[in-house]
This record gives structure tokens, C-alpha cells and sequence, in this order.
């Protein structure tokens, strides 16, 4: 007997009554728990979200969103996303998402995105892409993309390793390789969300065909201020500016790559050196009177 | 001089509580009767039930229940339960619950929780949550959460947190930390942060940082150092500086392949 769910009520009475097959169907946002499947199968389909907890076992399909806890099983296939942790144990088929922390065991294949923390465990096959953190332990195929951000990994893998732990992204040029930003004869071009008067709070004036400078400028200071703030992408820097996107103005910029100083997502300059341009938030330049000969859309190039 | 709650149910009720600047007004109308506020002032309006209600000029209204509000002008509407609310003009609202927007022109939302925005024309939407967001025309999107959204004509979607975006015909996509992007037609993909995109039909992708990329169909794909491309096609156009998983090579055919 299958039966349809939509509420923690009705999921609740359908475990209860040991039915074959429950369809967890709720409205996305809504999150239902299940203890105990007992012996029924537990299907999430749609956006349901779904709690699993003790010995639940879960199927989660479509782009339903599970969180699985304690020891329960969670076969997830489609584009489902899944959070375990516990000694949760999930099975990631097709495009599904796992994120996997504490002592949590993947198994992944098709072309499976899994994050392992902490002290997970996943055996990856297929096509898979897995982002090694903290102490977990990896077992990857041939044809498995794994990025080690940790050197507390254990790694067997087959395939190709990107390894991020060795990318040191305080060094302005690997910053800038790193993020893609253009650098030609040592001048790096990075962009400004700026208000509709061409400037921020700080008070400096980005207008186009400018070449702003620091008043604060100061290389040794390692946090916020103390120069001009860019960003390798217009949208990343509108994050800083706090504006919505309709409400901003977007300037591409020229700055001296030994005069940049990394600061996670972004940068601080000493000044521009090659006149403030505007673009649009993808990078393109709205005004081309304004534009170098060279140049056109950089962002992401 | 304001009073109280007002209960008004017909377009008199409601000017006369308007005029008498009552604290709050509560309009439960009948669902085939459109009442009209062009300006709120400072009393607090309220919709239930099934009201029908225009908002024009600088009028603030809050949808509940199962309200349609028409939101025009510079109106502000809160809207949640499941209101359905058609914002033209400069209109703003914001969206919650599973209320469902139709936003047109240079209309502003800002969406969460289980709401359903339709944006057209040069519409703006901020979404975070659960919400789904169709976008035609130039409408721009903001998604985060797990919001997922269907970008097609010349759209542009800005996707953050682990949302889901389906870009289709010649829409835009910048997708940052966890995203998941599904690029068809011939849409652009800028890929940062540690995003994810399968880029099908014609798509083209510009990935940097340490995105991940399926390459299928006649896609176009121009990765990063740090990039890893599993190529699944040979009809694939890619400039690769980091790891590439050729797929195409690969024979499930063949028992002695163990992947």
C-alpha cells in the first residue's frame, strides 16, 4: 500500500500504520521528521525537506532536502540534497549533493557532489566530485575529481587530486590566477560596486575616468580599511557595497599588482592606475567611449 | 486624528477610514469586489481573506490569507499566506509563505520562505529560502538558500548558497559558492566559489576558483587552473588550464573498466 504525505500528522499516522510505501510530497520549507521507518519504504520526493533521525532509512529524490542524523540511511538520487552527520550512512546517486561531517559514510557514484569534514568517510566511483576537508577519509576511482583543502586528509585516489593546500592565496598573483582576473604588464583589473553617485561609504570618488588613490593606504595592515577595497568579480564586490544590484553602478579598475594585498574575496590597493571604466555586473562595459582599445568584458576571462 | 482597528468591507468604508487616518484597517472584501488605496498615510492596512485590492501611488499594503493585490506605482505590499500579488510600475514587495508574484516592469521583490515569483520585463528579485523564481525577459535575480530558479530569455540570475538555477536561451548566470547551475540553450555561466555546472547544448562557461564542470553537448567551456572539467563529449570546445576526466574515452561497455 503507498500512501502520499503532506504533514508531520499524516506522516505520523502512515508510519504508524506500517503502510508498504509513504510519498513525503510537503510544500518546500516544511520540515517533517521520521524516527523510525519501521518497515515501510520512506520516499521524499518534490522539495520536501525531511529529518532523518535514529534508524530511519530515506529515500530522497528529486530536489528534496534531507538532514540525516544518528544512524539512519539515506539513499539520495536526482539533484536531492543531503546534510549528515552522526554515523549517518548515504548512498549518492545521479546529480545528488551530499555534505558529510562527524563520522558519516558516503557512497557516491553517477556525478555526485560530496563535501567530506571532520572524520567522514566516502568511497567515491563514477564521475564524482568530492571536496576533502578536515580529517576525512577518501577512497576515489579513476574518473573522480577530489579537491584537498586539508593535509589531515587520508586520500586513496585513482584519479586526478587538485590540491588546495598547497595554493597560497595571500600571494597577489596566485590571488589573481586563482580568481581569474586579467593581469597584462603587471597591472591586475578588478571591479567597484559603487552607489548611483559613484562612491561608498568610505567617501572615494570612482567616477569614470578617475584613478582614485588610498588616502589611508597602508601595505602592512592585514584587515579592513586602509585601501582601496576590489573585488575579481562586480557582483562579489556589490556583496561589500550592500546595495541590490538595481541600485548600484559598476566600475572596472586597473591597479598595480605589487601594490595588492589579498584579503580573502577580496583585495586592498593603494590606488588605480589605469582609469575607472563602467561595466555592468557582468563584467561588460557600458560606455565604450570610456573603454581602453584592449579592452571588453574581462570578468571571469 | 486616528482610531482603533477599522473593518471595512466596501470602497466608502474604506475612504472614510482612510480619511479618519484609523490606526489599522482591515479589509476583508468580497473576492469580486477591487477596492482602490492610492495612498495609505500613516494608517496601517490590511488585507484578509479573500479582498481583491488595487495599490497605487505610495500606498503600504499587507496581503494575508488568500488576498489579489494589483501593486502599481511606488506601492509597497507585504505579501505572505498565499496572496497572489501582480506588481507593475516601480512597485516593491515582499514575498513569504507560498505567496505567489507576477512582477513586470522595473518591480522589486524580495522573496522567502515557500513564495513563487514570476519576474518579467526589467523586474528585480532579492530570494533566499525555498523560493522559485521563473525569469523572462531582463529580469534580474538574486538567489540564495536553496531558492531555484528558471532563467530564460535574456535573464540574468546572481546564484549564491547551494540555489539551483536552470539557465535557458541566452540568460546569464554568476554562480558562487555551493551553486548548482544547469546551462542550456546558449546561456553564459561565470563559475566562482566552488560552484557547480553541467553545461549542455551550446551553453558557454567561463569556471574559476575551484568550480567543477560536466562539459556535454557542443558547450563551450574555458576553466580555470583549479578547475576540474569531466569531458563528456567530443564535440566540446575546451580551453583547460587544470584537470580534465575524459569521459569520452571511457567504455562502460567494456567489464574490464572499473571506474
Amino acid at each position: 500500500m503507498s500512501v502520499t504525505v503532506r504533514t508531520q500528522d499524516e506522516l505520523d499516522q502512515a508510519l504508524a500504520d506500517h503502510s508498504d510505501v509513504i510519498c513525503i510530497d510537503s510544500d518546500p520549507g516544511v520540515w517533517l521528521s521520521v524516527a523510525d521507518s519501521g518497515s515501510s519504504h520512506v520516499v521524499a520526493l518534490g522539495s520536501a525537506h525531511v529529518v532523518a533521525l535514529g534508524s530511519a532509512r530515506v529515500e530522497a529524490r528529486d530536489s528534496s532536502r534531507v538532514v540525516a542524523l544518528g544512524s539512519s540511511h539515506v539513499i539520495a538520487s536526482d539533484s536531492a540534497y543531503v546534510k549528515a552527520s552522526g554515523s549517518a550512512r548515504i548512498e549518492a546517486s545521479d546529480s545528488a549533493h551530499v555534505i558529510a561531517w562527524h563520522s558519516a559514510y558516503v557512497k557516491a557514484w553517477g556525478s555526485a557532489l560530496v563535501v567530506a569534514r571532520d572524520s567522514s568517510r566516502v568511497e567515491a566511483l563514477g564521475s564524482v566530485y568530492v571536496e576533502a576537508r578536515g580529517s576525512s577519509h577518501i577512497v576515489a576511482g579513476k574518473y573522480v575529481a577530489v579537491y584537498r583543502y586539508s593535509q589531515h586528509v587520508t586520500l586513496d585516489a585513482k584519479g586526478p587530486v587538485i590540491d588546495m593546500t598547497a595554493v597560497n592565496l595571500d600571494d597577489p598573483a596566485t590571488w589573481c590566477d586563482y580568481h581569474g582576473v586579467h593581469v597584462a604588464e603587471g597591472i591586475a583589473y578588478l571591479y567597484k560596486a559603487v552607489n548611483r553617485q559613484w562612491t561608498t561609504d568610505r567617501g572615494v570618488d570612482y567616477s569614470p575616468g578617475s584613478t582614485p588613490e588610498a588616502p589611508d593606504w597602508d601595505p602592512d595592515w592585514r584587515g579592513c580599511g586602509h585601501g582601496l577595497h576590489l573585488c575579481a568579480d562586480p557582483m562579489q564586490s556589490l556583496a561589500y557595497l550592500g546595495l541590490p544590484a538595481d541600485k548600484a553602478r559598476f566600475l572596472r579598475v586597473g591597479v598595480r599588482l605589487d601594490e595588492l594585498v589579498p584579503l580573502g574575496d577580496k583585495v586592498r590597493a593603494r590606488r588605480v592606475v589605469v582609469p575607472c571604466v563602467e561595466v555592468d555586473l557582468f563584467g561588460e562595459v557600458v560606455d565604450r567611449d570610456q573603454a581602453p582599445a584592449s579592452a571588453s568584458s574581462l570578468s571571469g576571462e | 486624528m486616528s482610531s482603533g482597528i477599522n473593518h471595512v468591507r466596501n470602497q466608502d468604508e474604506l475612504d472614510q477610514a482612510l480619511a479618519a487616518r484609523a490606526d489599522v484597517i482591515c479589509i476583508d472584501s468580497d473576492p469580486n469586489v477591487w477596492l482602490s488605496v492610492a495612498d495609505s498615510g500613516s494608517s496601517h492596512v490590511k488585507a484578509w481573506g479573500s479582498s481583491r485590492v488595487i495599490a497605487s501611488g505610495s500606498a503600504r499594503i499587507e496581503a494575508w490569507d488568500s488576498t489579489h493585490v494589483r501593486a502599481s506605482g511606488s506601492a509597497l505590499i507585504e505579501a505572505s499566506g498565499s496572496a497572489r500579488v501582480i506588481a507593475l510600475g516601480s512597485a516593491y514587495v515582499k514575498a513569504s509563505g507560498s505567496a505567489h508574484v507576477i512582477a513586470l516592469d522595473s518591480a522589486r521583490i524580495e522573496a522567502w520562505g515557500c513564495a513563487l515569483i514570476e519576474a518579467r520585463d526589467s523586474a528585480y528579485v532579492k530570494a533566499s529560502g525555498s523560493v522559485r523564481i521563473e525569469a523572462w525577459d531582463s529580469a534580474l535575480i538574486e538567489a540564495w538558500g536553496s531558492a531555484r530558479v528558471e532563467a530564460r530569455d535574456s535573464s540574468r540570475v546572481v546564484a549564491r548558497g547551494s540555489s539551483h538555477v536552470e539557465a535557458r536561451d541566452s540568460s546569464r548566470v554568476v554562480a558562487w559558492d555551493s551553486a548548482h547551475v544547469e546551462a542550456l540553450g546558449s546561456s553564459h555561466v561565470v563559475a566562482r566559489g566552488s560552484s557547480h555546472v553541467e553545461a549542455w547544448d551550446s551553453s558557454h562557461v567561463v569556471a574559476r576558483g575551484s568550480s567543477h564542470v560536466e562539459a556535454r553537448d557542443s558547450s563551450h567551456v574555458v576553466a580555470g587552473k583549479y578547475v576540474a572539467v569531466h569531458l563528456h563529449s567530443q564535440r566540446v570546445t575546451l580551453d583547460a588550464k587544470g584537470a580534465v576526466i575524459d569521459m569520452t574515452a571511457v567504455d562502460l561497455n567494456n567489464p574490464e573498466v572499473v571506474p
